[in-house]
């Protein structure tokens, strides 16, 4: 049985598993169970040979109707994001810790099943299934949030479902149509459909998928659902929701590369232009953002919008970049999610003014939370560096402007990302909420140090995760 | 013929024990009758392929529909006893009328010659007609049956038409190895034929009739006119089309995508402001008819299950819906919106298994719905332009629209603080299975491929 | 000793000090914490020393391969070692040794002490990968570290917003010339296919002056330059970053992070070489610097940010001397200015400290009896950074003059005239702050103290080297040796032609002339009673010199206000005004299509009928026609 597999049926029956055990053991269990996947998981990646292709590959002919066969394997592309989420999911879990008494055992087997699609979702070997686990991924979330976010979740949540679930039907569209045109072949990513399909038809193909992935990054100008989610959202939720599912969007696009060329190359010179657009417009409201998690959502899909222009620059130093810059503002954003909600759970307050003094309250979280930032602005030395160094240079080999433009972010992103740190940490104590603002819980203290430890070593020790990358566009550069 | 006259016997039964005080033979010797005519029609149709000097066919598509109308029959009779609950003393005619309206259906779904797809239609809608009104003391009940009544004969007059200038152009009332006469008037017939059977379907604009008989007529009998009609009308479109896929030309076929597009359209926009979930169920089934209509482009024997498919996938989400709303409405009296707050946190049962139906009736991948959608569409991307699918898909958007409104209820924490209330196993269990069955068929489509092709 | 582990050493050291305070610091005492960290810079000086003695040639150490791919372009965790690199070396370790021992004793009282510590220590360590970087990606990892550890120190006491402003004010402008510098790296590796260095240096014959690419390139890494060494038009960080403590002034921004850019010129000399236009502009540049920065220097009254104007004047010259292309030269100007400045600095901090943290010259006076070796180390910078004959900021002053006049007469004539301002400011600050009577209220006379021994040692040392360090670099008319340049040659690509011995002669007879004139009127100026003098002055000229040419102002009309809004604006109005309401719009759309339908579905049987026909017609004319 392959590991992949046998990755996702564990995450789903944990969760069943969850349904039934005692309430006060859920959240362990699925703590248990989230970070049995992960160890795994690394595991696995042992002896993982990125250039030999799709590794652990399980398939199954499944709706031999229209050749759709299910099938998932661990390949170089995919590596990192799987990565991601099982590093991920546990950390959602553990900023659920502090009040699990609000939380009954649904919350935690939807946390599994969520993982449990995500995993499916960067594991698939062919658009169907793709597709099928790009939807799947959507329910747990939507009822995680529904049923535990908070005051107005509401309308926020059920804008973002449907703008989704909009975008994924255009896909499904396009996705049909691959099929009908390319029949009788179980297509995977290695497939040369591309000529079959012909230019017109590349077109519109690659014009659905667009739509469909720039909502779910989200990329300008369809980003209006994120801010609600994320200021709204369960908080644990959101972490995986900013940390991992964004990452879905720009993946499909790397899915897709090789499918839609034509198209690519023509609709490179609008698209880049408008993720730069995005990347100046996201980076700009976020500085004149006063609600953290604003601040957070806005920054994010500037850095989307970085990482989208970096692969539609179609060099491979820009899709490395990218990738690799994927994998780091996973992290990063799923982290900073978690300081924000270490601070607002204890100052109530979502405003950046409101834990103003935290410098003096919590020196340790202020430090983490100061190295995050670091890295977030992309300075050498961090993991955020590397990525956009990259991606820069990517843009840079396709057009100076674009490099130049691009760029800007870098000098927006330092302002915009220390205001938000100063006015949240720096100055003096306000309230009293702040100045007995207490220790750390055993669980932040964990996952904090190990981000920091992440930031770190990806930051000084990218070589093999480089060369991974270059692995995994090695076959696309050369069509 | 073994089989009908099998459903006429247990019919006639039904009725008689509706006089006598053992009312609870009523349901399990009616089921009875369904099996044994399932069972009839199984092994003797080999005997007699062809009844009534082959005015009617059992080969291919039509043991498909009749298998499923005896199937979706065999799991309405059981909810019936509810009826016998209230002490009404109806239960038996009404298990003998819903008997013999299949009856009715099954002729439908295996004519070959048009006098009997007429006779079939007359006897499944008058039946109808006096479900509809089957809650006498209500008034809109009533009014349902009269509406329901006097459109059915002008839609039977519409097809009468037809069928005059069918047998003008061909010469012939069957179906099958036509000589066709006058083309033009040919084509004019088929079209005004299928224009009759689109009102059986409610497919748009002939639906008008739709959201106010399934909203007037009792939930239980809703759920069989919003089955049973629809596999009957679907089934006798099948054979009709199949059979002169190779005569009648083209643009039948876009006549066909527009009404399947104009029923989406009319069906979602009209739900969209709903507040009565049966009358939103009714527009959605609409627009799900608009969708299993673009089924039958190009009209082939081997598209048979692709419709069936989906008519099942229609028929479990249907079934289970109405059933539930049934269930609701019997507990607090109506059917509006606002009665299913907090479902969840009252019955999860009944909010889980709506919430399947619906996800069903969406298209969320894993329910049979979504399988459907799925070959439906492909079929359509195969027919020509990819406008088709994504046109269809951007509805289908809008129904989730409304799907999730009425979900997004269920899971609000209801502040009116009713009680958590429960309903018997057995109808519990009947709505698991149905539930069940959806997710496994959509997990496994090819689950009934072999019973279905 | 072998010279590699010297050099690990000397990277290292300092970071370890920063990883030991950094983290357990919080249990230590001062003592300890102080200790451990001045032990960081003090290594790394040693072994600089003993590095130096066993030198011949350039020292190569690769550790690992940092990122990069073979077929685009490689980069290497790599440090060297040249003459270049081991000057800076001196400098940094040097001049930062002598500021912990300082620190220690000006911050001994403040809480965040150790914190304190820890972040010299780190900014030892980015300044030593600057330096010691091996290739640009290396030497941009230190320019960005450096620039965090400013931020830190500027920002040190975080609770007043001013100072945390003031941070993000320097790390963003220095972000900004990063942004040029970093596409320079691009585009300088899409050229040559590596980052390297020497290679990129080797790989520069074959390429012709002038070569438009090279030009974009240099002017690009100028910018970069622009920003962290406070050029026109980046400059204006500089001076609010003198919020940061004294001490983080004396090592950061005047002695080593600043003069970084200046650095870098010279260290990519044989790039810039290629691009005499860009040298030109780089020239030019300096020249209004120097000038700008000197005129406000003359009318403020603060005694940091007078030595702050007077640091970004100063490294004005230095600009002017790679526009000339004179890097050696600037070289030495950046050690000599690294010695009077940090000595200044440190005078001026001992000044601060004795007068518990008055810094108004206006409210001085009078010091010299109070702080004698103070008011003595204090005047030795200022004759040195004013040029007075033999002290150090004479002889590299005089080359850069030399260079510049050998250059184009119009650098040389603005270039003097800077000169003759720097002594004038200089002077005035000398005498306002330790001549004539103390003008402060009463109380805070009697506390003012001279600074305790551990701070007044580096001062001394740094004294004596503003004394005698001019003499690395003597002009050939005194000896034919220039020890600097002679020293760097190997390295460093200079295009100086030199002077007439003759002008030499006159330069210094002038410039003599001028110090008395100016010592003389400067003394009677400013040794007052009074704080008469220093009322900001009626003229427009002195009111725009006060206002420092209203820089800050204009940038904030011109680029961050108008940025500021424009965000503002997106989050009001274009965010949920437009692009919301665009999405919205389909549900609208339907939401008020159903009610316009709905009067036909109005439950009257004959519409229905005549519905049903109606549809039967329009299909059979659409097929008919």
């Amino acid at each position: 049985m392959s590991p992949i597999l046998l990755l996702i049926l564990f995450s789903i029956f944990s969760g069943l598993l969850i349904c039934v055990v005692d309430r006060k053991w859920a959240p362990h269990l699925s703590l248990a169970t989230s970070v049995i996947s992960l160890l795994y998981y690394l595991f696995l990646l042992i002896d993982f040979e990125p250039s030999g292709g799709a590794a652990h590959l399980f398939q199954a002919n499944w709706i031999p109707g229209i050749n759709a066969s299910f099938s998932v394997a661990l390949d170089a592309q995919n590596v990192l994001l799987l990565l991601l989420s099982f590093l991920v999911l546990p950390m959602g879990i553990l900023a659920s810790w502090s009040d699990t008494v609000q939380r009954n055992r649904e919350y935690y087997a939807l946390m599994s099943w969520g993982s449990a699609a995500l995993t499916g979702f960067f594991a698939s070997q062919n658009p169907f299934s793709f597709y099928l686990f790009f939807e799947l991924a959507l329910i747990p979330f939507y009822l995680i949030v529904l049923l535990y976010g908070g005051a107005y979740r509401r309308p926020a949540v059920f804008k973002f479902f449907l703008y989704t679930v909009f975008g994924s039907f255009l896909m499904l569209a396009a996705i049909i149509y691959l099929y009908a045109v390319v029949p009788d072949t179980d297509i995977n990513w290695a497939t040369a459909v591309a000529e079959k399909l012909g230019p017109d038809n590349q077109l519109w193909i690659f014009g659905a998928l667009f739509i469909a992935f720039a909502i779910k990054s989200p990329l300008f100008p369809f980003h209006t659902w994120q801010a609600d989610l994320y200021s709204e959202g369960d908080r644990p939720a959101v972490m995986v929701i900013a940390g991992v599912l964004s990452k879905m969007g720009v993946f499909g696009f790397i899915r897709f590369y090789d499918f839609v060329p034509s198209a690519l190359e023509s609709m490179r010179y609008v698209i880049i232009p408008l993720c730069i657009i995005g990347i100046l417009y996201g980076a700009l409201v976020a500085w004149r953002q006063t609600v953290m998690t604003r601040i957070l959502a806005y920054s994010s899909l500037s850095h989307m919008g970085m990482i989208a222009a970096a692969l539609f620059s179609g060099t491979m130093v820009g899709m490395q970049g990218s990738l690799y810059q994927m994998f780091t503002h996973g992290i990063l954003a799923a982290s900073l999610f978690f300081v924000v909600d270490a601070i607002i759970r204890r100052t109530e307050n979502t405003s950046v003014y409101g834990s103003a003094g935290l410098a003096q309250a919590n020196p340790r979280l202020s430090v983490y939370f100061f190295i995050i930032v670091l890295a977030s602005i992309g300075l050498p030395l961090t993991s955020g560096f590397i990525g956009e160094f990259y991606m820069l240079w990517g843009l840079t080999q396709t057009n100076i402007w674009y490099g130049a433009f691009a760029g800007v972010s870098i000098i927006l992103g330092a302002i915009y990302m220390l205001r938000f740190y100063q006015k949240s940490v720096f100055g003096e104590m306000q309230s009293d909420k702040v100045r007995n603002f207490g220790h750390l819980i055993l669980a932040e203290d964990y996952v904090l140090v190990v981000v920091v430890i992440l930031v770190l070593s990806f930051g000084f020790f990218p070589g093999t995760w480089m060369d991974l990358t270059h692995q995994a566009f090695a076959q696309l550069i050369q069509k | 013929m073994l089989s009908m006259i099998v459903l006429t016997v247990a019919g006639v039964l039904a009725l008689f024990l509706g006089f006598t005080k053992t009312k609870s033979l009523i349901l399990p010797v009616a089921m009875l009758g369904v099996l044994a005519s399932a069972a009839a029609y199984y092994f003797y149709q080999s005997l007699w392929g062809e009844w009534l000097l082959g005015m009617m066919g059992t080969f291919g598509s039509p043991s498909v529909f009749v298998g499923l109308l005896l199937a979706c029959t065999f799991v309405i009779l059981p909810f019936l006893n509810v009826y016998k609950l209230r002490g009404g003393g109806e239960l038996g005619d009404f298990t003998g009328i819903i008997l013999f309206s299949v009856i009715g259906g099954m002729m439908m779904v295996s004519h070959q010659d048009l006098m009997i797809l007429f006779l079939g239609i007359e006897i499944l809608s008058i039946a109808m007609y006096i479900l509809a009104g089957a809650d006498r003391r209500v008034i809109q009940s009533n009014e349902a049956a009269i509406k329901y009544f006097i459109m059915g004969a002008f839609a039977s007059a519409i097809f009468l038409f037809g069928v005059g200038l069918y047998y003008v152009s061909t010469g012939s009332f069957k179906i099958f190895d036509v000589k066709i006469i006058a083309p033009e008037l040919y084509s004019i017939s088929i079209l005004v034929l299928f224009a009759g059977l689109a009102f059986k379907l409610a497919l748009a604009p002939f639906h008008f009739w739709a959201p106010d008989v399934y909203q007037g007529a009792p939930t239980i009998f809703t759920a069989v006119m919003a089955t049973l009609v629809k596999i009957a009308g679907f089934g006798a479109l099948f054979q009709l089309f199949r059979y002169h896929a190779g005569f009648v030309s083209e643009w039948i076929y876009w006549m066909m995508i527009l009404l399947a597009l104009l029923s989406m359209l009319i069906g979602n926009i009209m739900a969209f402001s709903q507040t009565s979930v049966k009358r939103l169920l009714s527009y959605s089934g609409i627009v799900q008819a608009g969708f299993i209509l673009i089924g039958f482009l190009h009209t082939r024997i081997e598209n048979t299950w692709m419709v069936a498919y989906y008519l099942v996938a229609y028929v479990l989400a249907s079934l289970a819906s109405f059933f539930v709303i049934y269930f609701v409405e019997n507990k607090k009296g109506s059917d509006d919106i606002g009665e299913f707050k907090g479902l969840y946190y009252q019955n999860p049962v009944l909010a889980v298994v709506f919430t399947i139906a619906l996800v069903s009736f969406g298209g969320v991948p894993l329910t049979a719905g979504f399988m459907a959608k799925l070959f439906v569409l492909n079929h359509a991307a195969g027919f020509g332009s990819p406008a088709l699918v994504l046109v269809s898909l951007v509805l289908a958007v809008a129904s989730m629209y409304y799907y999730f409104k009425l979900i997004n209820q269920f899971y609000t924490s209801d502040e009116s603080g009713v009680k958590s209330w429960d309903i018997s196993w057995g109808y519990k269990g009947m709505l698991i299975v149905l539930s069940v069955l959806t997710l496994f068929l959509g997990l496994y489509p090819y689950g009934i491929y072999p019973w279905i092709s | 000793m072998n010279s590699e582990f010297l050099i690990h050493l000397i990277l290292w050291a300092p970071l370890v000090g920063f990883a030991i305070n950094g983290i357990f610091g919080s249990s230590f005492s001062g003592k300890t914490a102080g200790f451990i960290a001045c032990l960081g810079p003090l290594t790394g000086f040693v072994s600089t020393v003993l590095l130096w003695s066993g030198f011949d040639q350039t020292i190569q150490i690769n550790y690992y391969r940092w990122f990069g791919t073979p077929d685009s372009f490689s980069v290497d965790f790599s440090v060297m070692v040249d003459q270049l690199t081991l000057l800076m070396l001196f400098i940094v370790t040097g001049v930062g040794t002598l500021i912990h021992l300082y620190s220690v004793g000006y911050m001994e009282h403040d809480k965040g002490f150790v914190r304190f510590m820890s972040y010299l220590n780190l900014f030892i360590f980015s300044m030593l990968l600057l330096v010691m970087g091996s290739n640009l990606v290396m030497l941009f990892a230190g320019w960005e570290g450096v620039g965090l550890c400013s931020f830190l120190l500027i920002g040190f006491w975080y609770k007043n917003p001013d100072y945390n402003k003031a941070a993000r004010k320097a790390f963003v402008m220095n972000r900004i010339g990063d942004l040029g510098f970093m596409l320079g790296i691009f585009l300088l590796g899409l050229e040559f296919r590596t980052l390297d260095i020497p290679t990129l240096l080797s790989s520069m014959e074959h390429i012709e002056s002038g070569d438009p690419k090279i030009i974009l390139i240099t002017i690009l890494l100028f910018i970069g330059v622009t920003g962290k060494s406070a050029q026109i038009p980046l400059f204006t960080w500089l001076p609010d970053a003198m919020a940061g403590p004294t001490p983080v002034s004396a090592l950061i921004h005047a002695a080593t992070m600043v003069t970084a850019g200046i650095y870098l010129v010279a260290r990519m000399s044989g790039l810039f070489n290629l691009a005499p236009f860009t040298l030109d502009v780089i020239a030019w540049v300096g020249l209004a610097t120097a000038f700008v920065a000197a005129t406000i220097a003359l009318r403020q009254n603060d005694i940091k940010k007078v030595l702050a104007y007077s640091t970004v004047s100063q490294l004005g010259f230095m600009a002017v001397a790679l526009g000339c292309a004179a890097y050696s030269t600037a070289i030495f100007h950046v050690m000599t200015h690294a010695f009077f400045k940090a000595l200044l600095f440190l005078g001026a901090g001992s000044v601060i400290h004795g007068l518990h943290g008055e810094q108004d010259i206006s409210k001085m006076g009078g010091l010299r009896n109070a702080m004698k070796s103070t008011h003595l180390v204090f005047l030795i910078g200022t004759l040195a950074i004013a040029g007075v004959p033999p002290l150090a900021g004479f002889f590299s002053k005089d080359e850069i003059l030399a260079a510049a006049f050998s250059h184009s007469i119009w650098y040389f004539v603005i270039l003097a005239l800077t000169a003759v301002l720097t002594a004038w400011y200089m002077f005035r600050l000398y005498f306002a702050t330790f001549h004539g009577s103390y003008r402060g209220s009463k109380e805070t006379e009697a506390g003012i103290h001279e600074s305790g021994l551990v701070m007044l040692a580096p001062l001394f040392v740094l004294a004596f080297l503003s004394v005698v360090g001019g003499f690395a670099g003597m002009p050939e008319t005194i000896s034919s040796k220039h020890l600097v340049s002679d020293f760097l040659k190997p390295v460093v690509a200079d295009h100086a032609h030199s002077v007439s011995h003759s002008f030499e002669y006159i330069l210094w007879g002038v410039t003599l002339v001028l110090l008395v004139l100016i010592v003389w009127l400067t003394n009677k100026m400013y040794s007052v009673n009074s704080a008469e003098v220093f009322r900001s002055g009626s003229g427009w000229v002195g009111r725009i010199l006060e206002g420092k040419y209203y820089l800050d102002e204009i940038y904030e009309t011109l680029i961050s206000g108008p940025l500021r809004s424009t965000g503002t604006w997106f989050k009001n109005v274009m965010d949920p005004g437009v692009i919301d309401q665009a999405v919205k719009l389909p549900g609208l759309v339907f939401r008020n299509a159903g009610v316009a339908l709905r009067p036909l579905q109005s439950g009257i049987i004959s519409w229905y009928m005549i519905s049903i026909v109606l549809g039967l017609l329009a299909m059979i004319y659409l097929f008919l026609f």
